[in-house]
């Protein structure tokens, strides 16, 4: 049986790097839709989708709202706006206030998708300065997703993945080579 | 964040209720965003299950008020997205100078950063402009909100570096008043200003727009509601006139609509 398959990675300081590193290793026919959740100053509208385009070979886009979510794409929140996932795969932005002090939040990215996508999910927390993340991690891992999160000792800012381990207790806590090796090794 | 976990008939059930006591009908709003919102409300009220949420909407008066407090989002700053704002000021309104009554709404207005943010341009860009302006929300509560025009410090503060790229201001002290602990938008506005309580989208509409200043509203409804609200806008718009949405909204495909997108980057459309 055909199931979708969904990468969700979320980061904030120190987390770009990996986040390059990640999508230039991943073939053009890579059969996931990554969904990255990545803190950012709102203010900048231009650049950085482009700069994470020119390292990938997938498609790179800020999705407008109620855009259908497709495989073999990657996906940039929209800077200074929440995204859900909604039941019928698409994406909903928002303009609530900030949860754990950012727009976009890990936390209702991460926790929509765990309710509303049954297909096979990762979630991933990267480096970065505050506990966003830690609560959507988890509830991905409550709906039998996959988690992994950034070794602490390796990650620039080590405040988000040791939050995620705390309250998520994760399969996997990997170094940035090997979280790299782990996605392109999947089927 | 919120350990609810609400299931979809539950949700569906508790919706329901809101809409026989309110007469809003919540089950057209996204879904993720609604299903949080409710969650965070059953919080911060100890509300334990949907049986519960029901029992008490049904009986403790101001409970759906609160209920609508903490759905409704605010607006999130002032100039939100400042090139609009510039694009607003240097290339849109000049297309109306010299033009008698030209009339704006702003639809589903709740928190009132975007009424204030277009009266501060148009006091900066008055271009002798003959406006009126119509200013609708949902709620009376809201309503009053919008009118006393007062807001607090934190809402000054996100909007700083908005107000630092807008071309006709430098500093939030060129645009704001300060006194008794609250802030006011400098305003001289001279038109007219119509303020209305109505659900834009579901009962009625008005007409012969100019201008439809409607951002980050449409992201909140589902497709159907979406659908309508696009349509109602539609009909309610001049030919020529312009709508404007929020930067990563949608309408659609534009031609289908009849109307053409007039900037490249900012969502801005002009009826055919």
């Amino acid at each position: 049986m055909h199931r979708d398959k969904y990468i969700l990675i979320g980061g904030s300081a120190g987390s770009f790097r990996i986040v390059t590193e990640i999508l230039g290793a991943l073939p053009k026919d890579f059969p996931y839709s990554i969904i990255l959740v990545l803190h950012r100053l709102k203010h900048i509208k231009t650049g950085f989708t482009e700069a994470l385009s020119s390292k990938s070979l997938l498609p790179v886009s800020e999705p407008k709202d109620k855009e259908k979510i497709e495989q073999s794409k990657v996906y940039i929140v929209p800077a200074n706006y929440h995204m859900y996932i909604e039941p019928d795969k698409t994406f909903a932005l928002s303009t609530e206030e900030p949860v754990n002090h950012s727009r976009p939040s890990i936390d209702i990215t991460f926790s929509s998708a765990a309710y509303s996508l049954n297909g096979k999910i990762i979630g991933i927390i990267l480096s970065g300065a505050n506990k966003d993340g830690a609560f959507g991690l988890k509830k991905i891992k409550d709906n039998s997703g996959i988690t992994i999160v950034q070794d602490p000792e390796e990650s620039i800012v080590r405040t988000m993945p040791d939050a995620a381990i705390k309250t998520t207790k994760p399969e996997n806590i990997l170094s940035s080579q090997k979280i790299v090796e782990f996605i392109i090794n999947l089927k | 964040m919120s350990e609810i976990n609400l299931t979809k008939p539950e949700l569906k059930n508790m919706l329901k209720e809101v809409h026989c006591i309110t007469s809003i009908n919540y089950s057209q709003y996204a879904f993720s965003f609604i299903k949080r919102r409710t969650e965070l409300f059953m919080n911060s009220n100890k509300i334990i299950s949907d049986i519960d949420f029901i029992y008490k909407i049904n009986k403790s008066p101001g409970f759906a008020g609160q209920f609508l407090e903490t759905v409704f989002v605010p607006d999130s700053e002032f100039f939100r997205d400042a090139e609009m704002w510039n694009f607003l000021e240097n290339k849109l309104l000049p297309k109306f100078s010299g033009k008698k009554n030209i009339k704006i709404h702003l639809p589903y207005c709740t928190g009132g950063k975007e009424l204030y943010s277009l009266l501060y341009i148009l006091n900066e860009n008055p271009g002798n402009l003959n406006i009126s302006i119509m200013v609708s929300a949902v709620t009376d509560v809201h309503l009053k909100r919008i009118k006393s025009g007062k807001f607090d410090y934190p809402d000054i503060k996100v909007s700083v570096k908005n107000i630092e790229l807008l071309n006709s201001a430098n500093n939030s002290e060129d645009i704001f008043h300060h006194s008794n602990k609250s802030y006011k938008v400098k305003n001289d506005f001279k038109g007219q200003l119509n303020f209305e309580v109505c659900d834009f989208f579901n009962n009625k509409y008005f007409s012969d727009f100019d201008i439809i200043i409607c951002r980050n509203s449409f992201i909140y409804f589902n497709k159907e509601l979406h659908e309508k609200a696009v349509k109602t806008i539609t009909r309610s718009l001049k030919k020529g006139g312009y709508l404007i949405i929020g930067a990563n909204e949608t309408i659609g495909d534009p031609e289908k609509r009849k109307y053409k997108k007039i900037n490249k980057v900012l969502s801005i459309y002009k009826k055919k």
